[in-house]
């Protein structure tokens, strides 16, 4: 009989990954991280039924796709399928910034090999191909490294362990709930003037089976063209999952039989279900959609009378800077900051006083600079965190620096 | 007795949580050796106890060769309680900004932002009252991180702030590019760590005046080293030890020790992701393990068997040493621990009998306290799942028989592969040192 320790296998053998997931051959969930700031353990399951369907991957095979439209997220980011055994596969998602093209879902790597249409394709026909060489080699060692793991591999294939694992989830989950609340907390939020997004979220037991409920029902409907805002389905699904399982601390046995008792409604052709074309409102949706779930299970679970606290919203951002091949990232939430490098700019001004961070920051190189800013700009938190790119006001969108713009920011913690 | 016979060196690892010591004459005849466990007995007392051995027969220590460790016990801390910075105006704690999740290594209370602009007077003047400031915040501060720009502030002016610290009896560290945050961090680091490293350095002192104290760092044993340099001498050592056959195919250790599990390559990386953030240091990679020896085992609030995320701190340490209340995963291999003859030497207690009883009504406690929907899990089936775990990390991190060797005082836990005789190696560190110094003097 095994135990939840075997969690810290899991743990273990898909450590080199930032995001992945391990499922059976039915799509069931055994067991995920996501490391990242933006959220992907749904649009993993989605892409994984997608890729079963129409290319039923076989052991040693690895299907890519980035389709921000058809399960995927971003251009940006790639999604691997792959097949470990008949009943086992891996699912894990990688950022890779120079691919600006939609890749349809394809076989990528057959049994074992690197499809000689895809090489050519996708990586010899690119200028940096070397580039791309690189990525792919470092994704597809990865998935090496895990394939190492034959005998557990085997194991944890056969339907008894699967069925053994399910149970101790199950059981988990069950017991973390024993001593949680029940009840009902409902949260309306106007985004961008003309948006809603209205948020349900219930905690019920029926016939002694606690289950969840989320609903989205009256939100707004996505608007067409080029004022449209909205997300996929799957890209709210993923930021709720996860809050959901971190509010409880159910992150280390976040599976199947835990997302069964977990019902979300997500209304059609909403601002939280419709596909964007590149996927560029993904991520403030997503943690918009997490703020506002995090504070109704905050209100469910709260001693104190309900309906007390009111909700705001934080700002939070994350931005790509892109010059050349080389693309940095910052991060900036309300508990923390993190960037990869500021080599490029002259620090005019870099401080942190009390938990209060502010920066005046100078481009100082001739290749031009390119700044994707996506996140949210809460109007509430706006004296305490900005950001300003040569004295305007950035929230969103695309920016170009060149030598001497100023970047500027003031973000308190 | 000849002067030769007289003179004798000391071989010397500083573990976080023990250590090793060990006395050979200049014939290579060890004359004497001990190990003690720090949480029981102080490095103070057991290199004073070292000194009146050595002196009864009648030796001096000459040098005395140093591996460390000890500096990881910092690595939970934020540091730099009693160090002054001197910086610009606008660039106050700006290492910070690039991941704030990172411990500090400065009290940004004890920051004295200067404007280099300002006139000679009223710069003197304004480091005064922003001294006196400090001074309320913490008068026992005695460190100063001089954190500017040459090319921002006249050399008369940095000059005038030298000496006003150092009339002051401060011990003063310089960096000269405050826009580069990998440097002040390892500036700041080693202010940081100063009072840590003084503190060893003159217990080794007080115990053999006439010695030369030597630390190894890189490929090499040093007289003088930045303390930051300090985190890496065990790696360094360890790795240059193992690494150092160009012809052997083996490009990664497995070290199972009672304060450390990690896996450590051949290969470098230039930056150190100190707890503190990034600090320019090259390095063999390494790896920790996903346990610690000094995890804890414990029944979380549902009952469920777990492992704690931090290992616990090395005082009291396990019940194995013999004080320690808390089960943690060197108690489970208490058994297996009896069987090695450096441990008996560094926990007497594993010849105690009750010591043993008290582990295992303790891991019958765990078993008891456990959710039965779930697998109840027993001391063996613990200790099981931990060298299944190992075998996990070490199979991940892409170590097989024909590239990794196994070293350390726990290193039975690593499976037996198929060459049994390859993949284990027996290490020592005071053997080791003493075989480097032999292999550097020939």
């Amino acid at each position: 009989m095994i135990s939840h320790l075997e969690s810290h296998k899991f743990g273990s053998i898909i450590s080199h990954f930032n995001n992945a997931s391990i499922v059976n051959s039915k799509g069931e969930l055994l067991f995920s991280k996501d490391a990242d700031p933006f959220k992907t353990t749904t649009s993993r399951l989605v892409l994984f039924q997608i890729a079963k369907k129409y290319l039923s991957p076989s052991t040693g095979d690895i299907i890519i796709s980035n389709d921000p439209e058809n399960g995927g997220t971003s251009l940006s980011r790639i999604y691997f399928i792959s097949c470990l055994s008949l009943n086992l596969f891996l699912i894990w998602d990688a950022e890779f910034y120079p691919i600006d093209f939609k890749i349809p879902l394809s076989p990528f790597v057959e049994n074992g090999k690197i499809s000689p249409f895809m090489k050519t394709a996708l990586i010899e026909s690119q200028p940096n191909k070397e580039h791309y060489s690189a990525f792919f080699e470092t994704e597809i060692g990865k998935f090496n490294t895990v394939n190492k793991f034959k005998e557990f591999i085997r194991e944890a294939s056969g339907e008894d362990f699967q069925k053994q694992w399910f149970m101790v989830c199950k059981n988990i989950f069950i017991n973390h709930f024993e001593a949680k609340a029940f009840g009902q907390s409902e949260l309306s939020y106007k985004y961008k003037t003309d948006h809603l997004l209205k948020l349900r979220t219930e905690v019920d037991e029926k016939q002694n089976q606690r289950f969840f409920k989320v609903d989205f029902s009256g939100s707004s409907l996505a608007k067409p063209g080029p004022a449209q805002i909205s997300c996929a389905s799957h890209v709210i699904e993923s930021g709720l999952i996860i809050e959901f399982s971190k509010y409880y601390a159910l992150e280390k046995y976040l599976s199947q039989p835990i997302l069964d008792h977990v019902k979300l409604i997500l209304p059609p052709k909403s601002i939280v279900s419709n596909a964007h074309k590149a996927g560029e409102f993904n991520f403030e949706l997503q943690k918009m959609a997490r703020q506002m779930m995090k504070f109704n299970l905050t209100q469910i679970n709260a001693q104190t009378k309900k309906n007390d606290k009111k909700f705001s919203l934080y700002s939070t951002h994350l931005l790509q800077m892109t010059s050349g091949t080389e693309t940095n990232l910052f991060f900036l939430s309300n508990s923390r900051i993190q960037f990869e490098n500021l080599n490029s700019f002259h620090q005019k001004i870099l401080q942190n006083t009390d938990g209060e961070y502010k920066a005046c920051l100078v481009y100082n190189s001739d290749k031009p600079l390119t700044i994707r800013v996506s996140g949210i700009s809460s109007d509430e938190d706006h004296a305490k965190r900005w950001l300003k790119i040569n004295k305007a006001p950035v929230r969103h969108g695309t920016f170009n620096l060149k030598k001497g713009d100023e970047f500027i920011l003031n973000w308190k913690i | 007795m000849t002067d030769n016979q007289t003179q004798a060196n000391l071989a010397l690892f500083i573990g976080e949580t023990y250590c090793e010591i060990e006395v050979q004459n200049l014939d290579h005849q060890i004359i004497f050796s001990k190990e003690i466990f720090l949480p029981q007995i102080t490095l103070k007392n057991a290199l004073q106890t070292t000194a009146a051995e050595v002196l009864k027969l009648g030796c001096t220590i000459q040098n005395v060769y140093t591996v460390c460790r000890y500096l990881e016990r910092l690595k939970n801390f934020r540091l730099g309680g009693s160090v002054i910075q001197v910086t610009h105006k606008g660039l106050e704690n700006n290492y910070m900004l690039e991941n704030t999740g990172r411990f500090s290594l400065a009290a940004s209370s004890l920051i004295i932002a200067i404007d280099a602009q300002a006139n000679m007077t009223d710069l003197s003047e304004y480091l005064s009252t922003e001294f006196d400031r400090t001074r309320k915040i913490n008068p026992e501060a005695n460190k100063v991180v001089m954190n500017l720009d040459p090319k921002q502030i006249s050399v008369a002016k940095n000059k005038m702030i030298q000496k006003f610290f150092t009339e002051k009896n401060f011990k003063l560290f310089f960096n000269s590019t405050p826009y580069d945050l990998n440097s002040i961090r390892q500036v700041l680091l080693n202010a940081g760590t100063e009072g840590t490293k003084e503190e060893l350095t003159k217990e080794i002192q007080d115990a053999f005046p006439a010695a030369e104290i030597l630390f190894w760092s890189q490929d090499r044993f040093l007289t003088e080293i930045e303390n930051y340099q300090l985190y890496f001498s065990a790696d360094d050592f360890l790795g240059s030890t193992i690494f150092a056959d160009k012809n052997s195919s083996v490009d990664k250790v497995i070290h199972l020790d009672i304060e450390n599990w990690m896996v450590l390559e051949k290969s470098h990386q230039s930056c150190w992701d100190s707890p503190w953030g990034k600090i320019q240091r090259s390095h063999f990679r390494n790896t920790p393990l996903s346990l610690h020896p000094l995890t804890e085992i414990l029944i979380d609030e549902n009952a469920f068997l777990q492992f704690s995320k931090m290992p616990a701190p090395s005082e009291p340490g396990p019940m194995t040493a013999g004080r320690g209340v808390k089960s943690l995963i060197l108690d489970v291999f208490f058994a297996d621990l009896k069987n090695q003859a450096l441990l008996n030497r560094l926990f007497p207690a594993l010849q105690n009998a009750n010591i043993e009883k008290k582990i295992q009504s303790q891991f019958k406690v765990l078993e008891h306290g456990q959710k039965t929907e779930s697998k109840t899990l027993n001391q063996s089936d613990i200790k099981e799942f931990i060298q299944e775990l190992i075998h996990f990390d070490i199979n991940r991190l892409g170590c097989s028989d024909e590239n990794s060797l196994c070293t350390g005082n726990m290193s039975f836990l690593k499976k037996e592969g198929s060459k049994k005789s390859n993949h284990l190696k027996h290490f020592r560190w005071t053997e080791e040192i003493f075989k480097k110094v032999a292999e550097v003097k020939t």
